[in-house]
């Protein structure tokens, strides 16, 4: 690909966003960067970037605003960083639309394999949305017949199982709190419901993961949901 | 005999003096000055007298009035004048008609006159229980409620002595308040027994032979039913009614007063709170921050591929991440070092160097160390000609404005400019103040910014709380040190009424001029 994939980071840490820049553009990234929620929304739409990385706390916007503002006007994949570890924070910044969420302090090569995965992943749903087929990692999903396949072994799924897989791999890669996936496959109403949830990924598990006691796609984080992962 | 009883004495010899001086004057009166009239209008003029001083004096000179006037009547008007026999025995009708008249006419008036100056007492203990209950809520903290109770009890009804105890868990007696140290010492039977009983006891004995009886009471004192303790008071005479209702004002001060503290404990419990959760929000923003950048600069350093190609850094961009860690391991630094100096100050160990120095060169100080912080302002000083020297901790100055100069240029937009001024205001006090172009400081939260642990937080309505750059320590930090060099730190209106001015003013000393 030639075209630079463009990143916005917004903190208002100006050593951050130092550091931020210098080793982005090193790796091949085009980048700016904004010092507060309000100027982020400004650069947002004039450049139009492929990824936003910003802090929770910062003045006039915060982080969690700024989530929910970017995704009045857009689907671009957002990762959140923080100082702040506490489950219910990263729960609420999920919900508020991110993609993905890191601690400070992080190592450089984290945050680089992170920005790759979100990436990648806005790359492959470009691409089913022209071929009707998923194929990503282990997985084949064919999305007219219903069909799923993984390590070429075909699995047959319930239609709720099929649900869920489905919305695992269009957010490879992502955390998705119990909410979030308990709005997708039950609908609002159920978002309190986790022991549906739980009940059906342990299904789901027993029938794509070759050892459900230590499952490789379906990954558990701990007190917030789950992260898929399609073997690439 | 004490002066009190002997006032009391004299008044009477007054008054008895006065009455058959008045039953004297009206016979002779008409003895010597108007003849002629008859005996009835005599006697009637006679009850005048009698009148006149049973609502005076009261009963007892009233019927030595009644007497002389009867006695006086007979021997001077009554036939044959001149002798105390009566011949005609109308006139002993006439004689007993005016003694009866003259006594209960005296009973009625002297019972009036003690009804009305009963009811003067009992307005004025009113009036007393009045003040007593306004002063005791107008106590302001739980200590100085306790404190003062005794003395106020002491002035407001003129008591000798007032003291008040409670029982501790253990059974024995503490005195909570007294109103002076007298040689008195309370009954420790006494206090036992009308605790117990929940009664008023009032013993009358004599306590000092210079000054007579006097009545000690012993109140108890109830919260409801239950006895917290016993008032004891000393004076020439007390009543139980007084004594009660002085009980009841007490231990609703004592109530109040454990009220009182009960609510500033809590309040300061929950200020502790507070204050632990904002130390740790401030340590882990503070640390983590600086931990952030240097960790991704390591880790872009040390990762870099051997082979040169992508995701290698040039020698600009390995520079600018060594710089980075170098700045922000100063930062840590810098930010454990204001977690020591604040301890310091906690627990007042702050150990000030004052010596002769120059304004200017602790200003220029600052503003050297504050150079990487304000690199991205224009910064203006403007520092008077000629400006005496002060005694000061220069290095502990250098901090005050160095702390100013890293605020302002935090809460202004780069590239805005930071005024550094310092002037004489008065003979004796230099100013210095720091001037930005931010947004200034809301007019409500201009003492409370010099909070330990305050921030501004800016953004009002989100979730996630705003942490600015810093501690919320360092102006904590400036207004102990200027504080303690007798100095005074607060934030006023700019001249162009924006941005945030600060000011200090430092004393200067009597210089002997050289």
């Amino acid at each position: 690909m030639d075209e630079k994939q463009r990143i916005l980071i917004v903190d208002d840490e100006p050593q951050i966003t130092r550091v931020l820049r210098r080793s982005l553009t090193t790796h091949g990234y085009e980048v700016r960067s904004a010092a507060d929620g309000e100027s982020a929304l400004e650069t947002f739409g004039d450049w139009s970037p492929n990824l936003v990385i910003t802090d929770l706390s910062m003045p006039n916007v915060s982080g969690l605003d700024l989530c929910r503002k970017l995704r009045k006007i857009s689907s671009v994949p957002i990762i959140i960083l923080s100082v702040r570890g506490e489950e219910q924070t990263k729960v609420e910044a999920l919900d508020s639309g991110a993609d993905d969420y890191i601690m400070k302090p992080f190592g450089m090569d984290e945050l680089l394999a992170r920005i790759r995965a979100t990436l990648r992943r806005t790359l492959e749903a470009a691409l089913e949305s022209t071929t009707n087929l998923i194929e990503t990692g282990d997985f084949r999903i064919d999305l007219e017949a219903r069909t799923v396949t993984v390590q070429n072994r075909e699995v047959h799924l319930t239609p709720k199982e099929y649900d869920l897989l489905l919305y695992f791999v269009r957010h490879s890669g992502k955390v998705l709190t119990h909410r979030t996936l308990l709005a997708a496959i039950w609908g609002g109403n159920f978002v309190e419901q986790t022991e549906y949830l739980r009940v059906l990924v342990g299904q789901l598990r027993k029938k794509i993961e070759p050892a459900s006691a230590t499952p490789r796609y379906i990954l558990t984080e701990p007190w917030i949901g789950y992260r898929f992962n399609s073997g690439t | 005999m004490n002066r009190a009883m002997a006032r009391n004495f004299r008044q009477k010899v007054i008054a008895y003096g006065v009455a058959l001086a008045g039953v004297a004057f009206m016979t002779a009166l008409y003895k010597a000055f108007i003849t002629g009239v008859n005996a009835t209008t005599v006697a009637l003029s006679l009850l005048l007298v009698v009148l006149a001083i049973a609502s005076r004096y009261g009963l007892g000179p009233s019927i030595a009035a009644s007497i002389a006037g009867m006695l006086c009547f007979n021997f001077f008007f009554l036939p044959p004048v001149g002798a105390l026999t009566i011949q005609d025995p109308q006139n002993w009708v006439a004689l007993f008609a005016f003694l009866v008249t003259a006594v209960t006419a005296s009973q009625l008036s002297s019972a009036a006159r003690s009804r009305a100056s009963e009811a003067e007492r009992r307005r004025e203990e009113v009036m007393k229980l009045y003040h007593l209950s306004r002063a005791i809520i107008a106590t302001p903290d739980s200590e100085t409620a306790v404190s003062s109770i005794a003395r106020q009890v002491v002035e407001v009804f003129d008591l000798d002595y007032c003291g008040v105890l409670a029982p501790d868990e253990m059974g024995q007696w503490h005195r909570l308040a007294v109103s002076a140290e007298l040689l008195f010492r309370p009954d420790d039977a006494m206090i036992e027994h009308a605790f117990k009983s929940g009664i008023v006891l009032i013993s009358n004995s004599p306590q000092d032979a210079n000054e007579g009886l006097r009545d000690v009471a012993y109140g108890p004192l109830k919260m409801g039913a239950r006895p917290i303790g016993v008032l004891v008071l000393r004076a020439q005479s007390l009543e139980e009614n007084t004594v009660e209702a002085i009980a009841g004002l007490t231990a609703l001060a004592l109530e109040r007063a454990r009220f009182l503290k009960e609510v500033s404990r809590t309040e300061a419990l929950k200020q502790s709170e507070r204050l632990k959760s904002a130390l740790l929000d401030a340590v882990t923003h503070d640390v983590r921050t600086p931990l952030t950048s240097i960790k991704a600069s390591v880790t872009t350093l040390l990762n870099e591929p051997a082979v040169h190609g992508e995701g290698s850094l040039d020698d600009e961009g390995r520079r600018e991440m060594l710089e980075v860690i170098d700045e922000e391991a100063d930062r840590l630094n810098r930010f454990l070092e204001g977690l020591l100096e604040m301890a310091r100050i906690e627990a007042g160990e702050m150990h000030l160097n004052p010596r002769l120095s120059s304004i200017d060169e602790i200003v220029l100080t600052a503003l050297e160390r504050a150079e990487s912080l304000t690199r991205g302002h224009i910064v203006k000083t403007s520092l008077e000609a000629d400006l005496p020297l002060v005694r000061v901790d220069a290095r502990a100055v250098t901090e005050v404005i160095f702390t100013l100069l890293d605020n302002a240029s935090k809460y202004s937009p780069a590239g805005s400019t930071i005024m550094v001024s310092a002037g004489l205001a008065g003979d004796d006090t230099l100013r210095v103040t720091v001037e930005d172009e931010g947004p200034g400081v809301a007019r409500d939260l201009r003492e409370r910014i010099f909070d330990k642990f305050f921030r501004v937080m800016r953004d009002g309505e989100s979730g996630a709380p705003r942490t600015p750059p810093g501690m919320g320590m360092g102006l904590a930090i400036a207004r102990a040190i200027v504080e303690a060099h007798g100095g005074r730190i607060w934030i006023e209106d700019t001249s162009l009424n924006r941005g945030a001015r600060f000011a200090f003013t430092l004393r200067i000393e009597e210089t002997k001029t050289v």
